[in-house]
């Protein structure tokens, strides 16, 4: 019973041990394989301006949108008439014209 | 004091789109493997492919962390403004808000401009395309709706008291 940690603890040092000495994975970006070679050139090509822009792109939106919710649109502000019963003339209780 | 939510609606909008990244990028790109950032460029029908897929993955991935967290910050800032009211309602909606925009936004761009991907890339431009537009502008109603909701909320909880000023 009281050994039961350390059994875990060797089992669990194993297994981390044992990754160490796994193959690795052969078509990584960084990898001098002949895979990762054409994984980082195709990525690093002529197109990767235009791919990292499209990626972008709808970020830049996104930020466009909450600065226009953050500061507000620049938008005139409606002035707020006062209500048409005070100001308005009433035609109806108008003379008429002679 | 004049009340102002702006910075809550913009900050919790602004996680919304970071959230609505993550659950695309995690559901759909990982989990289920439906398409990829550039699945209709390079099919990863390859090793090459499907690598070359993670790597722009994964820049998606890095701008949606940078999203959330410019959200988080800015939430934070709310939360110690006086004059925005720490309304439940108005956060909530605003994260629907942004998860709708986030599926908007990208879906026209992505699925029907530029045609770098689809929902499901082996259907091409299909329901699944429109299904996520549809969600998008049902999210961003019922944030509207919710953000409408919150108007009325006052300052009353908040979470710094400092910006409430002592009792």
């Amino acid at each position: 019973m009281q050994n039961k940690p350390r059994t875990v603890l060797r089992y669990v040092s194993v297994f981390f041990l044992s990754l160490l000495f796994a193959s690795p994975a052969l078509a990584c970006p960084l990898c001098h394989t002949e895979t990762g070679k054409a994984v980082r050139a195709s990525v690093f090509g002529p197109d990767f301006g235009f791919n990292f822009l499209v990626t972008l792109l709808p970020f830049l939106v996104f930020g466009g949108v909450t600065a226009a919710i953050y500061y507000g649109l620049p938008m005139p502000k409606r002035v707020r008439q006062k209500p048409m019963r005070e100001n308005s003339v009433n035609k109806t209780k108008r003379k008429p014209w002679k | 004091m004049e009340i102002n939510r702006r910075p809550l609606i913009a900050a919790g909008t602004l996680l919304g789109i970071g959230m609505g990244g993550f659950v695309d990028g995690i559901a759909f790109h990982q989990i289920l493997q439906l398409h990829n950032m550039l699945s209709a460029k390079y099919p990863p029908n390859t090793l090459v492919n499907a690598e070359i897929n993670m790597v722009w993955d994964g820049l998606f991935h890095a701008f949606t962390w940078v999203v959330t967290a410019i959200g988080l910050s800015m939430l934070w800032k709310a939360g110690q403004k006086k004059e925005v009211p720490w309304s439940t309602r108005t956060l909530v909606g605003s994260l629907f808000q942004g998860w709708g925009l986030f599926n908007l936004v990208e879906g026209i761009i992505d699925h029907h401009i530029l045609n770098l991907h689809h929902v499901v890339e082996r259907l091409g431009v299909s329901f699944a395309d429109w299904a996520f537009l549809a969600a998008g502008v049902a999210f961003i109603l019922l944030g509207r709706t919710l953000i409408s909701a919150g108007r009325g909320d006052e300052i009353g909880a908040h979470p710094s008291p400092a910006a409430v000023g002592k009792a």
